[in-house]
């Protein structure tokens, strides 16, 4: 039996289908992760599971028994948003404290509990501060620590970290994760960076436009997805999707046709629009014997690594990452080659993969 | 002005506020013709007060600037033709795109079929022409963002002096708005000062980032440069992310052998003739890579997973060193560590990085 259950959930406000019957289970002590654009739903779901909005159909069932009717304050689920507000005129320590004294608990176990959580989020040097004088980082770290001391069943993060720094960003992964493997919190989280996500999450359901896409963990997502948008989303730079038309050649091979370029590919696909997928670190980008023509356009230094931008004739831009230490050009004239082996085709109209078949 | 003269050099330039803040202390800098430069550092490094400085809505305390050559210290900013985009844009709300940037060249009084001539040159090339009888109190971020640029470069200026100007945009946005910059900056040939505290931002953009810290240069180069040979331990530590990793260790002299403090480890230095002593050890993420049992005899660093973070194309991974210490390691591909398990990093000697630990200084 799932900790947390959420069965073919749908939600309508207005007009807009919010949510198209989404079904995802989250195992006890599980960090899932809830992926997608702004409107895909997530904080639908999470409202919906804390009780703040009603699913027109659907279940949420929380250790094997429904919720629907439980009012939210019993339902022992803790969320977190972006925004979230502290209380301006308390330190750290009220601001963790407050649920715990309305719980009535023993002064010695609020203490305990509050000193714990502040160890884990290393945020005691913030107990008899208030939060006017806290950095962004910091407001979240107290944000997430006055969810935790509750030790809800269910902690629910919304966006928890965007809007800080990369770093602090990179940081606070990390230090979430260890929280999470610490007190074995089950959690949710909810964002559309990918990086973040995947840094935590054991499994990741990746949604679009209220539906569930693909329910997996991050390493198959990246290596296998099933759907256009799970490689727009995973990946940074994101994966190359190419409008093109396929033609089947005989013997295995098809030809990918585009106003700028005709590429012949080694793999069986019927013929029909689709968007032919390749990740950008798969390209490789050479003086000759590639597959395609390109031009060299803005190229951007990350460290590691090398983001280029690749014009294949008049409306076609290819990024490619390359090793730090290959130099371009702007305005030079390379090739690229598309290794077969690492290319995705998915169906134009529903941007259902098709090869390699699912 | 003469051949050779940088487009702005700064000499000796200090500035000292009413207050006492020393916000800029004696500095020099040449900023070339068509250069795509980034002052980057933290917060109070003063860094938007150079570039104010060279806007001329500052007065150095000391020092002079100069501009191709001639010394323009008291001009004043509108003399001296620099293109300043502020971090809210400060647009004309009320007023459409077109009047937007038509604005300045009419205040200057140029003639007027100029004006309309140069107004649309700006609309195509910066893909504004929909939006010209639009008002700007309707346009979405990144549209008001290209009339801030428009509205600046139109006049042609010197210098395009942008401050932290991305800070508004969100994630994706901000990837697709620098490419945007940078491709524009290429296309205009306009020499670009670019203030930012992000350094990924600074690394992506920038020809050359100058690194600031309390009011003073720490590094000026190109980001291969900066990125590869810090020089010194602070920059070392800024740059890049995950950040270098930075471990104490002690330098033997008559040797020229290094023992890490945290790690049963020795690797050849390289140096020659230096004074024994306590240094720090900087290698990259990257650098340092995963490998089983021994191979081709390089220094390694043995310790357990503490955390594994997937990142699409590559992993992070944490590892807690003999000594307690951990290090960061940034793998292509997918790593299938569980935390507590035993782990071993190679890395290449000509990859490490050496400071002098009581200067913070870069040993050679």
């Amino acid at each position: 039996m799932a900790f947390l259950e959420v069965r073919d959930l749908r939600k309508q406000y207005g007009r807009k289908e919010a949510l198209r019957g989404v079904t995802f289970a989250v195992e006890e002590g599980e960090l899932f992760c809830l992926l997608g654009a702004p409107g895909a739903g997530k904080t639908t779901i999470f409202r919906v599971i804390a009780g703040l909005d009603r699913p027109d159909d659907g279940d949420i069932l929380i250790e094997g028994s429904s919720v629907l009717g439980v009012a939210p304050q019993h339902r022992d689920v803790a969320m977190v948003f972006e925004d979230m507000a502290l209380y301006p005129h308390m330190t750290a320590f009220g601001n963790m404290a407050h649920a715990l004294y309305l719980r009535k608990l023993p002064e010695g176990e609020i203490r305990e509990r509050v000193g714990a959580v502040a160890d884990l989020l290393r945020i005691q040097h913030l107990m008899d501060r208030h939060p006017e004088t806290y950095s962004g980082g910091e407001r979240r770290r107290v944000a997430v620590a006055r969810a935790l001391v509750r030790r809800p069943r269910i902690l629910l993060l919304d966006q928890a970290l965007s809007g800080l720094d990369a770093k602090i960003r990179q940081d606070m992964t990390g230090e979430l994760k260890r929280l999470q493997r610490e007190t074995g919190q089950t959690m949710v989280y909810a964002t559309h960076d990918f990086e973040e996500g995947a840094a935590m999450a054991d499994r990741c359901l990746v949604m679009r436009a209220g539906a569930g896409l693909q329910l997996a963990d991050p390493q198959t997502l990246y290596a296998s997805p099933e759907a256009a948008t799970v490689g727009r989303i995973i990946g940074t730079p994101a994966m190359n999707l190419i409008r093109c038309r396929a033609e089947p050649r005989g013997s295995g091979t098809t030809r990918f046709g585009h106003p700028d370029f005709q590429l012949e590919l080694p793999i069986a696909v019927e013929e029909g629009a689709v968007l032919l997928g390749v990740r950008p670190e798969h390209l490789a980008v050479a003086e000759d014997r590639g597959d395609l023509r390109a031009t060299v356009d803005v190229v951007q230094m990350r460290g590691p690594e090398k983001i280029v931008d690749l014009r294949v004739g008049e409306e076609l831009t290819l990024k490619a990452v390359v090793p730090p230490e290959q130099q371009l050009e702007m305005g030079e004239s390379v090739s690229i080659g598309v290794p077969p082996e690492l290319v995705f085709v998915f169906e134009a109209e529903s941007e259902r993969r098709v090869h390699p078949p699912v | 002005m003469s051949r050779g003269d940088p487009l702005i050099r700064l000499e000796g330039v200090g500035k000292t506020f009413d207050d006492g803040t020393v916000a800029v202390k004696d500095l020099d800098l040449e900023i070339e013709e068509d250069a795509f430069v980034c002052f980057l550092g933290p917060s109070g490094c003063g860094k938007t007060t150079t570039l104010r400085l060279i806007a001329g809505l500052e007065n150095p305390t000391t020092g002079e600037v100069f501009l191709r050559g001639r010394r323009i210290t008291d001009w004043p900013p509108q003399r001296r033709g620099v293109g300043l985009v502020f971090q809210n844009y400060a647009l004309f709300q009320h007023m459409t795109v077109r009047s937007n940037l038509a604005f300045g060249l009419e205040v200057r009084g140029t003639p007027r079929r100029e004006v309309a001539r140069r107004v649309q040159d700006m609309a195509a090339r910066l893909d504004l022409e929909e939006v010209l009888g639009v008002r700007a109190s309707r346009l979405d971020l990144s549209t008001m963002q290209r009339v801030a640029v428009g509205r600046t470069l139109v006049a042609e200026p010197n210098v395009l002096l942008l401050d932290e100007p991305l800070n508004n945009f969100q994630a994706g946005l901000r990837e697709q708005m620098r490419a945007q910059l940078k491709s524009w900056q290429q296309q205009f040939g306009r020499a670009t000062i670019y203030v930012t505290h992000d350094q990924e931002e600074a690394m992506t953009l920038g020809d050359r980032i100058v690194v600031m810290r309390d009011g003073e240069v720490e590094q000026e180069g190109p980001p291969e440069q900066v990125y590869g040979r810090p020089e010194t331990l602070f920059v070392a530590g800024f740059i890049g992310l995950p950040p270098m990793n930075l471990l104490p260790a002690r330098l033997d002299g008559s040797t020229g052998r290094v023992s890490l403090a945290d790690a049963s480890l020795e690797l050849e230095a390289g140096t020659k003739e230096r004074p024994s002593g306590d240094v720090v050890v900087g290698v990259r993420p990257e650098h340092l890579l995963p490998v089983e049992g021994e191979v081709d005899g390089r220094p390694r660093l043995r310790g357990v997973i503490d955390l594994v973070r997937p990142m699409a194309a590559k992993t992070i991974v944490d590892v807690r060193l003999e000594g307690g210490t951990t290090v960061r390691a940034l793998t292509r591909g997918i790593v299938r560590g569980e935390p507590g398990e035993p782990v071993t990093l190679a890395f290449d000697p000509m990859a490490v990085v050496l400071f002098d630990r009581s200067t913070g200084l870069r040993i050679d």
